[in-house]
């Protein structure tokens, strides 16, 4: 018995045929599966059974869905543990260092990753994502974070000097 | 499709590109340092971090197992500093770089009572049995002073605070003493002036949070009949005072504002009003109408608390808690079947004087009982059911893993010692000490552990004690910092850890200067008033005593009564005979210094 193709379509119009428990690590498309095929995998009589399920994804362009299944494929047999319990000892845990690899990318291809990571429901993806832009803020000055960030100073200096205050006050209590 | 993907990707401005919702869990990721500079990137960052209920969330998932009910350790509304400070602690607990010094008070033998005053650095020590009274040096144990038998012969109650001393007599005399803010400490002991007693003076409650103004009560002593008296501790002498009872008042403890809480040996409770007020003071004394189940015969061996931020009064008899609301007359109480052997209640400033659930935590105030087995088991006063139940229930390590402890009781089977000595606590840490300098940390709302540390112990101390188990006999931790002292036997260790510490150090000295300078001319002015008035008072008790040829009684009646009480503590030494010749020096030094 063969498993059931799955294609995934980008925003952009490209198709990536996967298997499904690859397909699987967004869970997202897991739960859109689930609704398709409603516990029919036991029926033999299926004459769909050749024809793959296409599974759009609007928000996500080739580019990032290509950077996404290769890290879902890296992933396929691995169990990432449920939630919340450990949520403790996986926030302090370092990146991952083929996650880090993975991530090495520009940072608009991050940010995209992320955002699909986000959208598809891949949470250990969308963790190490934003644990990756986390320590590009990690030890940086407000005005180093900006360059990095590429955002503008709209403080006065006055303003500044307030928030700076305020701070550390916060800490003196 | 094709015109749509454009759209999507010319929607994040290069600028801010990561939506909201998204840099929130970016945040969840850092460290304090930067969750203090992100306010100052830019105005849409600086909204976020005033963002209390985004910040709320995420201080719940990075603290996923502490509940919503905590101790705060920042005193604030603010969920990020309270994220902040919390985890910067934690990392000073953890893994903080430790400074330890350890200094030797020898002249105190050992300590029985010690206050510590991180703000000012100051640590003054006493040792009942003897009356000496040493000040240093909080950090280092520098400038020592000591006062050697300052505890007037017939005493049969005392308190101490960081800014006084007061004594009570079986005579119905009160005596005391500023204990100043230098390290010259005593202006000597006097007797106060007031006639409010008329028998023996069976408790002494001093306000422990500051020294109060002149013609204010600083301190509040009951009798055996059953009434208690004010006493202004500059003056040295009574303010007022009221009848509450016919029997012995057993506890006294007020918040010198507003109330004061009295317990008789009768078990019976009451709350007294208006004896603060300058105007009109007639006390108003209410009883409360609850059953207790403490046995009268334990009532002065009893430990009680006042949380008046929350009006619960805390009796903590020989095997149970009992938390009374003087609000609304409830009763709650916990029973185990260990003896309980020693308790700490959290005092983060004016946590006891005050409540403002809207705090982050809901502002709960914590107990610790130390049970005789070592477990640790911790409470909220102010959890608001009808059952007590722990928040926290740990056996330490410490308390099975005590080489010392094991060894000796091992081969001594008649030897009752508990298996852990001492508990502290803070809003954050639960400390607990063991024998010859042993101290282990735990996270007061989840129980996990943070460190160990050990202070060197000299083996030709514990040969002078003549025991080989010297317990730790007092734990204080700064309130807010990773900080603190732990004395056994003389020695004295003070210990900090992380660097975040210094700065924060610096910052309070740069504070306390003006304050301090202030309060220093303050002092100065009522010291000098007083050491003059106690001058005169000193030559004419003195010429009395050298007529009457009782001075030489007393002090031999303070050295009997000494010997007695350090017999009674050292019981468990191994080998009395060379404890014998111990005391027998210990007497020939205190009989020089008299």
């Amino acid at each position: 018995m063969t498993e059931r193709k799955i294609i995934i379509i980008t925003s952009d119009g490209d198709k990536f045929p996967v298997e499904r428990k690859v397909a699987e690590k967004s869970i997202l498309i897991k739960n859109m599966l689930k609704n398709l095929l409603p516990a029919e995998e036991e029926e033999e009589d299926d004459e769909d059974e050749d024809e793959p399920i296409e599974v759009p994804t609007q928000n996500v362009r080739s580019a990032v869905m290509k950077n996404i299944l290769e890290w879902c494929d890296h992933y396929k047999d691995y169990n990432f543990p449920d939630d919340e319990q450990d949520d403790d000892s996986k926030k302090s845990a370092p990146i991952d260092a083929w996650d880090k690899n993975f991530l090495n990318v520009d940072q608009e291809m991050l940010y995209e990753i992320i955002l699909a990571a986000n959208y598809l429901n891949i949470k250990p993806l969308l963790n190490a994502g934003c644990k990756v832009v986390a320590e590009m803020i990690r030890g940086k000055s407000p005005e180093e974070i900006r360059k990095t960030f590429n955002i503008v100073n709209d403080f006065t200096p006055e303003e500044e000097a307030a928030i700076r205050r305020e701070n550390e006050w916060a800490e003196d209590r | 499709m094709e015109s749509n993907a454009a759209d999507q990707h010319e929607s994040h401005p290069p600028e801010s590109p990561l939506p909201l919702e998204l840099l929130m869990v970016v945040f969840r990721f850092l460290d304090p340092g930067s969750l203090k500079n992100m306010a100052l990137v830019c105005k849409t960052w600086y909204r976020l971090s005033k963002d209390n209920s985004m910040w709320m969330q995420i201080f719940k998932e990075r603290f996923s197992n502490i509940g919503s009910v905590f101790p705060r350790v920042s005193r604030t509304r603010l969920w990020r500093t309270e994220l902040i400070e919390r985890e910067t602690l934690i990392k000073n607990w953890k893994k903080g770089k430790g400074v330890h010094n350890t200094y030797n008070l020898e002249s105190l033998f050992y300590t029985t009572d010690l206050q510590c005053d991180f703000k000012t650095n100051r640590l003054i020590s006493l040792n009942k049995n003897t009356g000496n009274l040493v000040t240093c040096s909080l950090n280092n144990g520098a400038n020592v002073d000591l006062q050697p038998s300052t505890i007037p012969s017939g005493t049969t109650a005392y308190a101490m605070s960081k800014h006084s001393i007061v004594f009570g007599r079986w005579d119905s005399k009160v005596y005391g003493s500023l204990l100043n803010h230098k390290n010259i400490l005593l202006s000597g002991i006097k007797e106060f002036k007031g006639t409010g007693h008329r028998g023996m003076v069976t408790c002494v409650n001093v306000n422990q949070t500051e020294l109060g103004k002149e013609g204010k009560i600083g301190a509040i002593t009951g009798d055996e009949n059953g009434t208690i008296v004010g006493w202004d501790l500059k003056k040295g002498a009574q303010v007022a005072q009221c009848k509450i009872c016919d029997a012995t008042i057993a506890k006294v403890d007020s918040d010198y504002k507003d109330v004061i809480v009295v317990l008789d040996t009768q078990g019976a409770l009451y709350v007294v009003r208006n004896m603060f007020s300058v105007f009109d003071c007639t006390p108003r004394v209410h009883e409360l109408q609850v059953s207790l189940e403490i046995s009268p015969q334990n009532v002065m061996f009893m430990k009680m608390y006042v949380d008046y931020g929350d009006c619960n009064i805390v009796l903590i008899d020989e095997n149970a808690v009992e938390i009374i609301s003087y609000r609304d007359n409830l009763v709650r109480r916990f029973v185990t079947d260990e003896t309980i052997y020693k308790s700490s209640l959290e005092q983060n400033g004016t946590a006891l004087t005050k409540r403002d659930a809207e705090l982050v935590g809901t502002d709960p105030l914590f107990l610790a009982i130390l049970l005789k087995s070592g477990r640790v088991l911790v409470f909220n006063v102010r959890a608001y059911e009808y059952q007590i139940r722990p928040v926290l229930d740990i056996l330490p390590r410490l308390a099975y893993e005590d080489d010392d402890y094991q060894r000796v009781v091992a081969v001594n089977q008649n030897v009752d010692l508990p298996a852990l000595s001492e508990v502290a606590i803070n809003s954050l840490v639960v400390a607990v000490g063991s024998y010859n300098g042993k101290i282990e940390f735990y996270d007061i709302t989840t129980g996990e552990f943070f460190r160990k540390i050990a202070i060197k112990s000299s083996s030709k101390m514990l040969q002078q004690v003549g025991s080989q188990l010297l317990p730790i006999t007092n734990i204080v931790m700064d309130q807010s910092l990773s900080a603190g002292v732990v004395a056994y036997g003389s020695m004295v260790q003070f210990f900090k850890f992380g660097d975040f510490y210094k700065e924060l150090e610096a910052k309070r000295k740069r504070k306390n200067f003006k304050e301090r300078k202030y309060s220093n001319n303050h002092i100065k002015e009522a010291i000098k008033d007083y050491e003059y008035e106690l001058q005169e008072e000193a030559q004419t008790v003195s010429r009395i005593q050298k007529y009457n040829g009782d001075h030489l009684e007393d002090s031999d009646e303070e050295l009997q009564m000494a010997l007695a009480l350090s017999m009674s503590i050292n019981e468990t030494s191994v080998d009395s005979q060379e404890q014998d010749e111990d005391l027998l020096v210990a007497i020939e030094l205190s009989k020089q210094i008299i």
